[in-house]
């Protein structure tokens, strides 16, 4: 049985950065999933399908091989979140402005 | 023997090009969650309205501002090149031209939209302008364009790249913009995933979060968001390279352009040179406006055109395009630019008109092609560029069996000298071909079913 870490310290050039990452960073970028571009840049190096099928469910597969929304929807999904990350911070302050 | 055209500063286009104006069925807009399309408002908060305006317009020409055209001037208009020693090669009568877009101060084109976006800004008022960058290609040219016009710049730049890529940052700094490693403890999206991982090397993701959030939250309203890709107005910008080359091409007497290429990725490489010609051949020219893309992802060659999500959760608005279903995962190519499952609309609606003539190629063709060019002209394409190039061999190799002397133009979109590992593999045999199997497709394709299909209406002229 191979270790989730066993590849970590193997390095190779990120298209999406444009230097030199290891594994760890490819394997942990999204959220501590994988990055969707994981299969294209590491099947060269390792048997990286067969190690993903390892260690990943079909469902964490699908979330983090899903290829990219367009970019304005990003931009309104991202307008909608940090919207909401302000609310819950004024909310958060008016809660202990009434607890003092 | 000439191997380069350039223009004077008084010659440079005056206008930009809006090829949604131009299109005989008119674009489709982005729909939002209910069903309804994207307004401008909804984009307000992190672009300005002169941006939005020109995000949502259908003026055909736009006046370029003279305050942007003094600053492009600094590079502009840039060369055009001729390929002679690949035709030379290649023993082909046709004449195969090319821009050259690096030599602006940073290197790429990314400057012909930066400096755009960074005098709208200023014109609105806006004293700040915030962006996301990876190895700081982006970063460093919206540096450059805030320098110039006195606006402060805050770039949100990948941890692990911060750490990696210390003379990017310098650039920016050099030209005084605010490089921050994201995550920081600038945003709440920092600051939370902050708590959860103090020692995270960051993502994109994270980054674009931070800068986005920058904008939103500045109660102030003079903070304003920049992207660098994909957008109408990022494209619209970039014309002034494929506006420059008709001018260049008619100073040497090229009455004709019968071939205009590029490689189809984020869109504005492609749009910037061929959205012109695409207006010549609008009104009556004849003209092959070829954008190329892998065999692996066919998106443009095979797939139909359906409204599809972006995404496999469903999450995000329907959008019209050419897609192979959101549930569409790529096979491993290098050219990681061209791997999207979808295209931009402006695009797909000019390929159901019959406008542009999509071809894809397979990677060691690609890289085959990038050999041969390199060996003869010199410069080592990246992989994208080495698609393009893939086509122009092609090309003139048709004008060589026809004894036709072809006019062939193509945008050089960048040099591949951070990916020659990918041209190690090459050269060492490791690399295969991933032509996309048709069972794999047709399984895709299953997760358009029950969507919306947009129309598909058209001229029929093309």
């Amino acid at each position: 049985m191979i270790c989730i870490y066993k590849h970590d310290e193997k390095k190779i050039r990120c298209p999406r950065l444009g230097h030199p990452v290891t594994f760890q960073y490819c394997r942990t970028v999204q959220d501590n999933l994988p990055c969707r571009r994981v299969l294209d840049c590491w099947h060269e190096i390792f048997d990286v399908r067969a190690y993903i099928q390892g260690f990943y469910s079909e469902d964490e597969i699908d979330m983090f091989l899903a290829p990219p929304e367009p970019k304005i929807n990003q931009i309104l999904e991202l307008i909608n979140k940090a919207r909401a990350r302000q609310d819950r911070t004024a909310e958060n302050r008016e809660h202990n402005e009434e607890k003092v | 023997m000439s191997v380069k055209v350039l223009l004077n500063e008084d010659e440079i286009p005056r206008q930009w090009y809006n090829l949604a104006a131009d299109l005989p069925t008119p674009l489709q807009p982005p729909l939002g969650p209910d069903g309804n399309p994207v307004t401008p408002e909804a984009l307000a908060p992190v672009f300005p309205m002169n941006l939005i305006e020109q995000e949502v317009s259908r003026e055909r020409w736009i006046d370029i501002p003279e305050g942007i055209l003094e600053i492009l001037y600094r590079w502009r208009p840039s060369p055009l090149r001729r390929a002679r020693y690949l035709e030379k090669a290649l023993g082909t009568p046709a004449k195969i031209y090319y821009k050259d877009e690096g030599t602006s101060p940073p290197g790429s084109h990314k400057p012909n939209t930066a400096v755009a976006q960074a005098w709208y800004n200023k014109e609105f008022g806006i004293e700040n302008i915030t962006t996301e960058t990876g190895a700081g290609q982006w970063g460093s040219a919206l540096s450059f364009a805030c320098a110039i016009l006195g606006l402060n710049c805050k770039v949100y730049m990948v941890r692990i790249s911060f750490d990696q890529k210390p003379f990017r940052k310098l650039m920016m700094n050099v030209w005084g913009g605010e490089c921050i490693a994201s995550p920081s403890n600038l945003t709440q999206a920092g600051r939370d995933i902050l708590a959860k991982d103090p020692d995270t090397p960051g993502s994109l993701g994270i980054a674009i979060s931070e800068a986005i959030e920058e904008a939103v939250a500045d109660k102030t309203g003079k903070t304003r968001y920049a992207l660098g890709s994909v957008l109408n107005h990022v494209m619209l910008h970039q014309t002034i390279i494929g506006l420059e080359a008709k001018k260049q091409l008619a100073k040497i007497g090229e009455k004709k352009v019968d071939v205009v290429i590029g490689c189809a990725g984020g869109g504005s490489n492609f749009a910037g040179l061929s959205f012109p010609f695409v207006a010549d051949k609008i009104h009556g020219a004849e003209i092959d406006i070829v954008p190329v893309e892998p065999t692996s992802c066919p998106t443009l060659t095979r797939a139909p055109f359906s409204y599809d999500y972006g995404d496999v959760a469903k999450m995000t608005p329907l959008l019209p395009m050419h897609s192979l279903g959101h549930e569409f995962v790529s096979p491993p190519i290098h050219a990681g630019g061209l791997r999207y499952h979808g295209m931009a609309p402006l695009i797909s609606q000019a390929i159901v008109e019959g406008l542009l003539t999509p071809r894809a190629y397979d990677q060691l063709h690609c890289y085959e092609s990038a050999l041969l060019w390199a060996r003869t002209e010199g410069f080592i394409p990246a992989p994208e560029t080495s698609h393009a190039i893939a086509a122009v061999i092609e090309e003139a190799k048709n004008a060589k069996e026809e004894g036709k002397e072809k006019v062939i133009l193509f945008n050089w979109s960048g040099h591949g000298l951070m990916d020659l590992a990918g041209y190690e593999n090459f050269m060492q045999g490791k690399l295969i071909d991933y032509p996309l199997p048709d069972d794999d497709m047709q399984a895709s394709l299953k997760s358009l079913d029950g969507l919306p299909m947009p129309s598909t209406a058209k001229s029929g002229k093309w």
